[in-house]
């Protein structure tokens, strides 16, 4: 993950110096500045925003996607949970057409304050959009943000962290999550204060029942079926799948590194020095006997779990048993056994 | 992850990237037609008019990680979607600031202001559909309706149907590996079902076995599959690309241990219970009825066994991968 941000903080800066809008300079943050905050983004974000984006495309026709951001934040870390969409600005003049370049503020505080009676650990942290430039931040965005920003700013301290959504690039990009975040700073440019955006890369926070939710959406289509256990071993087959296809991947490096093929990077054989070296990850005496009484638990639930299933056996056929002698005696008044 | 790549490959050669795909119907709403079905009520006739629950992504998950932050308290919120012919669609939720809908009936009516002027406001961000029926969380004990939820899903089906009660159970989602979630209509007062239809069985704890047998008749359970836009397809892979690392590391036996060890526990009661039963005179004719103690504990004691073994088999493959480099399986 710190080769994809390095990248992007690179290409981001080297487009910032020669800016593509015309006549305005960029947004972006100078070369070299780092970001001061950590981002982890929950995929309950990603969904809401992919279905606000669908239903935008169906009923709307215009592509204004924006909305707001919730989460947490602890000192360096910032936790993106939740978040929910906001509406352009009907004006009372003109009822009929929204301005889609103005943010309705009422609506922003009311929404605010009912996600705050369910959910009363969570603030603004930032807010999203969706458009399909990879690394720049465009005017129309620079001016919803500072927008943003005066809503929400006497709210929390923190200036708030725009996320972009690529909608185009979903279906085209390899492996990365089209998602791309920027912090936002205050900063003085020719004597006037303007908020300029510096790359921020973001990990995937993880919570059971979200990461359950997902897997299970993501495979729902291939039909289920077989037992329990079959299906939670397949959840594991197709996690070690994926780890064997990136091992499969730095194998062929290694090899194409060793025939000449590529010239070799040291930083990247140093990583993987390190990760062989950590081979084996656990060991030693304690482990594996705590590792084996927690078998043996498991094994003996498994045992008395067995021992019903037999109990529950023999009951019935008990029950059976007295069932036919009952029957026989019935048909047999005489006495006969 | 095989699949995963050939879907997008076909995907790409199919050209469809601007276009909606065929996927994405579902969420275009079509007013005449749902006029129509609205006007037509065709299950005011047929109680069991409904018999498939659609859910999108979106909900499914705003659903669990609204449940997952009630934690031990039961949470309930609104559901949005529309209906199509036989199927109940849902498309949206969103959560009500009341908890606990195991002691009040209408605990809706506390969060009705909140409920109106959300539904209101969403309007203007393009969600048009209308209320649909009702969620909460059943944490640790299952998806199915008690005697209240029973009463309040009546009484809504009575004025506000059509409407559809989902229950959640985002403990047991986490324990098992997989979604615990079940979609209910109940029947109306006096209609007796013309066969039994076959139910997903499910262990009760024993403190609330009494509740649902007295009332697992009067309500029917609803298929339920998911389904998600072209988009979310395509994010939900990405996501997959990240997210096998922590299906790897995840721990159940450690996270879940409180759970697994009330389970233990409640099987432990069950199994006393039945035991006492035992010296009862017709205690062997219960044995062929299908209902009996002994085979609902075996039941019982078989899925908590997969449960565990399955966590179990999560540990040793870790094991095997990561502790003993060069060895073969």
């Amino acid at each position: 993950m710190e080769v994809d941000a390095s990248t992007t903080s690179g290409t981001a800066a080297a487009s910032a110096s020669d800016s593509l809008s015309a006549g305005s300079p960029g947004h972006m943050a100078p070369q070299g500045v780092q970001p001061s905050v950590n981002a982890a983004l929950h995929p309950l974000v990603l969904l809401t925003i992919s279905d606000h984006w669908t239903r935008c495309r169906l009923q709307f026709g215009h592509n204004r996607v924006l909305g707001a951001l919730l989460g947490k934040q602890e000192g360096r870390l910032v936790e993106i949970c939740n978040c929910f969409e906001l509406a352009p600005y009907f004006s009372p003049a003109n009822p009929q057409t929204a301005d889609i370049d103005t943010i309705d503020a009422g609506f922003f505080q009311t929404r605010l304050a009912q996600y705050r009676e369910v959910y009363p650990s969570l603030t603004v942290v930032g807010w999203y959009y969706c458009c399909d430039l990879p690394e720049e931040v465009t005017d129309t965005e620079a001016a919803l943000h500072k927008q943003v920003c005066d809503l929400v700013m006497s709210d929390s301290p923190l200036m708030p962290v725009l996320l972009r959504l690529l909608p185009s690039s979903a279906a085209t990009t390899a492996e990365s999550l089209p998602v791309r975040l920027f912090e936002s700073v205050l900063e003085l440019v020719n004597g006037s204060p303007k908020c300029l955006f510096i790359p921020l890369p973001y990990s995937l926070a993880t919570e059971e029942a979200e990461r359950i939710g997902v897997d299970h959406v993501s495979r729902d289509m291939s039909g289920s079926g077989g037992t329990k256990v079959a299906e939670a071993l397949a959840v594991q087959r197709s996690a070690v799948r994926a780890l064997y296809s990136r091992l499969g991947l730095l194998l062929s490096y290694l090899r194409d590194v060793s025939a000449g093929r590529l010239p070799p990077c040291h930083a990247i054989l140093r990583d993987l020095r390190r990760l062989a070296d950590q081979l084996p990850v656990c060991g030693g005496e304690d482990f594996y006997r705590s590792f084996y009484r927690q078998c043996n638990d498991v094994q003996l639930t498994a045992l008395l779990g067995t021992l019903i299933q037999a109990t529950n056996t023999v009951h019935q056929l008990i029950g059976r048993t007295a069932l036919l002698q009952d029957r026989r005696r019935r048909r047999v008044p005489s006495g006969y056994n | 992850m095989a699949d995963s790549e050939a879907a997008l490959k076909r995907f790409l050669l199919s050209n469809e990237v601007k276009e909606l795909a065929p996927s994405d119907e579902i969420f275009r709403v079509n007013a005449e037609e749902h006029r129509k079905l609205v006007q037509g009520a065709p299950w005011s006739r047929d109680p069991t008019y409904f018999k498939y629950a659609r859910i999108s992504a979106t909900a499914l998950i705003k659903m669990l990680m609204h449940a997952k932050s009630g934690a031990k308290h039961e949470i309930m919120g609104i559901i949005r979607g529309r209906i199509l012919p036989n199927t109940m669609v849902v498309t949206d939720s969103f959560a009500l600031p009341v908890e606990g809908t195991e002691t009040r009936v209408n605990a809706q009516a506390q969060a009705n202001e909140y409920m109106c002027t959300y539904h209101e406001d969403s309007r203007r961000v393009g969600r048009q559909d209308n209320v649909i029926g009702w969620y909460h969380s059943h944490p640790g004990y299952g998806c199915w309706l008690s005697g209240i939820d029973v009463t309040t899903q009546t009484t809504h089906q009575q004025y506000e149907d059509p409407y559809l009660a989902v229950v959640v159970d985002h403990v047991r989602t986490i324990s098992a590996g997989r979604v615990e979630l079940g979609a209910f209509r109940t029947y109306p007062q006096g209609y007796k079902p013309a066969d039994e239809p076959p139910s997903q069985y499910q262990p009760i704890p024993l403190n609330k076995i009494e509740d649902f047998g007295v009332h697992c008749r009067q309500y029917y359970a609803l298929e339920v599959s998911y389904f998600r836009s072209s988009l979310d397809s395509h994010l939900l892979n990405r996501l997959w690309s990240r997210y096998w690392v922590s299906t790897l590391s995840s721990n159940t036996l450690f996270s879940q241990s409180d759970y697994l060890l009330s389970q233990s526990r409640d099987l432990a009661d069950k199994l006393e219970q039945a035991e006492a039963g035992m010296g009862r005179q017709s205690a062997l004719m219960d044995a062929l009825d299908s209902d009996d103690r002994v085979a609902k504990l075996a039941r019982d004691t078989g899925r908590l066994v997969t449960e565990e073994l399955s966590a179990l088999s999560g540990l040793l493959i870790k094991d095997l991968l990561f502790n003993r480099p060069g060895a073969k399986p």
